[in-house]
């Protein structure tokens, strides 16, 4: 548990070059620890998504590593070649995509996009790979494998599809997965039986799970730990329990605040967030949230606040929450 | 229900095309080559079908000698220009950056000669021959199938199932040749039909401007070349020819739009 198996520290990711670029993440530490489950939230264009694409390696073309590094069970991947990646990806780190639908190829079958890194990273003959794309067909909770393996992805509904993606990504028994949105397409009962599917392959494989949502059931439902993004960077990183009993940065009590509940009077109207996410061309300076938060301080403007804990299990990014202000920066 | 009867019409010409193509030295009634003075400049008899050139050999002999190596360059040629321009645009999709830059301005320095004189150029550099005019006439159809493979890649390379087909660690040229290439092969083969009935023509095109198939062998384009030379003497040998140029080409078009409709999703919901 204690042992990190994802470090990424000080990620800085720009579309573009020279005058024209554009600072999408602006120097992102997280890290994840072996069997855990991290969710990563946050509004849409805060730079979660990006972050787990930069950690695979699989920014658009447009986009570049500037700045830090990604470290992967001891080894650099900002650095790492082209063989390196491909060896990794799908052996010791996979993921899976918010559309299940678009995420498969749609004139192959299912069972030979199973087979297909199995072939790679196991070696194994067509034969082998296909009696074992059964079984992860049947471990993932598909009715009648030995049918469905011959199917193709139309043939398919969207939470088997998602199911699919999850047998493929997990088949060669990766440390880390990474869950790009994995239920946001689908309808809330299969999301629950997905997130149920993924809990009990962490448990089966001591698997490394990122989540990325905007979600807080999600979050709630399955992470150990979270780490609340804004702007381009980390704003807050807890335990579950801790975000959500006392969330510290301004936003993360924004996001709860506006979460709705079943305790809830009805006629009360959801509290909002003042103003929108700003465009990753125009993030203000210093701390990327203190136009539209509550309690700013004067130099929250200018300098950009450190993650710092306030507990063991807590740590927040923001000026207000400094116990002594001045002695800092 | 026309399209229906051109098409079978054109499937029916095609397959004869394929029999004569085959089993050529079985059907023709003469060989090809062989002259006979004593019967120059023939009409048609029983002996001889479409009658003789002014060499006294038998024209429709001569038509189905020269349909092999019509066909044979026009299918070759095109199917060498699909191999390496799908190669190279599917290349420039996936890659981007440098390589899709190199890449396109190749193909626009292609696309701004004509392919005819593009051909022209070929030949006039590797001489005349039958080689060096599939060689030409590929050349000449390379840059289409760049660009449409390209652009057509260019819409795939951005799906869900092309970045998890990485993530899973498949390697680029399996992820292009796996998942790339099959959604993208409808207006490819389309297309590539299309440029074989194209191909016919820029074979007898150059054939008959003389940097084709040499004599004695027969094309169909030099059958008309020498044809039109002796169009008193005898107007059979051109018009025949022609007459096969202007079938093959057009049943191969019908056979391409029908494919078309087939495979373009928009189209069959017609």
């Amino acid at each position: 548990m204690t042992q990190q198996l994802l470090t990424i520290s000080d990620l800085q990711v720009a579309f573009g070059s020279g005058e024209n670029a554009v600072q999408a993440l602006r120097g992102v530490d997280l890290s994840v620890h072996r069997g855990e489950c991290l969710g990563l939230v946050g509004e849409s264009g805060s730079g979660k998504s990006l972050t787990a694409l930069a950690a695979m390696r699989l920014l658009p073309n447009a986009a570049r590593i500037n700045a830090g590094s990604v470290s992967f069970d001891g080894e650099e991947l900002t650095s790492a070649s082209r063989g390196k990646l491909e060896y990794l990806r799908g052996n010791d780190i996979s993921m899976i995509f918010q559309e299940p639908m678009s995420a498969l190829n749609p004139v192959m079958k299912v069972g030979d996009q199973i087979a297909a890194p199995l072939r790679k990273h196991m070696g194994l003959s067509p034969k082998a790979a296909r009696a074992r794309a059964i079984d992860q067909l049947a471990s993932v909770g598909i009715p009648d494998p030995q049918r469905r393996i011959d199917n193709y992805p139309h043939e398919m509904s969207g939470g088997m599809l998602q199911r699919v993606m999850i047998a493929m990504a997990l088949s060669c028994e990766p440390k880390l997965l990474i869950a790009d949105e994995p239920t946001t397409a689908l309808d809330v009962t299969i999301q629950a039986q997905i997130l149920d599917l993924l809990r009990s392959k962490q448990k089966e494989l001591d698997l490394a799970i990122i989540v990325i949502t905007h979600d807080f059931g999600v979050v709630a439902e399955i992470a150990d730990r979270v780490n609340v993004m804004y702007g381009g960077r980390i704003v807050e990183e807890a335990r579950v329990r801790d975000l959500f009993d006392s969330p510290q940065h301004p936003y993360s009590i924004g996001l709860l605040n506006a979460t709705p509940t079943l305790e809830m009077a009805e006629q009360r109207r959801l509290p909002a967030i003042g103003g929108a996410v700003p465009h990753i061309s125009e993030m203000p300076s210093g701390c990327a949230f203190h136009p539209r938060c509550p309690e700013r301080r004067s130099k929250c403007d200018s300098q950009v606040p450190k993650l710092d804990p306030v507990s063991p299990n807590q740590s927040v990014a923001c000026w207000a929450r400094r116990q002594s202000d001045d002695q800092a920066a | 229900m026309l399209d229906r009867i051109f098409l079978n019409l054109a499937l029916g010409f095609l397959s004869l095309i394929a029999i004569v193509v085959v089993f050529g030295d079985f059907i023709q009634p003469h060989d090809p080559l062989a002259q006979n003075f004593l019967s120059r400049d023939e009409g048609p008899s029983a002996e001889y079908w479409l009658g003789t050139d002014d060499f006294g050999r038998d024209v429709f002999s001569r038509i189905l000698e020269g349909t092999r190596l019509s066909m044979t360059i026009g299918l070759a040629s095109p199917l060498i220009a699909a191999v390496i321009g799908i190669g190279m645009g599917t290349t420039a999709a996936y890659f981007g950056g440098w390589a899709e830059r190199v890449i396109t301005r190749i193909t626009d320095m292609m696309m701004s000669f004509d392919p005819l004189l593009l051909g022209v150029l070929v030949v006039a550099l590797l001489g005349p021959g039958i080689l060096n005019l599939a060689v030409a006439i590929s050349f000449a159809l390379i840059p289409s199938f760049i660009r449409l493979s390209r652009a057509s890649a260019l819409s795939v390379r951005q799906e869900g199932y092309v970045d998890a087909a990485i993530a899973m660690g498949r390697p680029s040229y399996s992820t292009i040749l796996r998942h790339v290439l099959p959604n993208i092969s409808g207006p490819l083969v389309v297309m590539t039909t299309l440029w074989v009935g194209t191909a016919i023509r820029l074979e007898a095109t150059l054939s008959f401007i003389g940097l084709g198939a040499q004599p004695p062998a027969p094309s169909w384009g030099n059958i008309v070349r020498y044809g039109v030379q002796n169009i008193f003497g005898s107007p059979l040998p051109a018009l025949f020819a022609g007459l096969a140029i202007t079938l093959t080409v057009l049943s191969f078009n019908i056979l391409g739009d029908a494919l078309r409709d087939r495979l373009d999703p928009d189209r069959a919901a017609r």
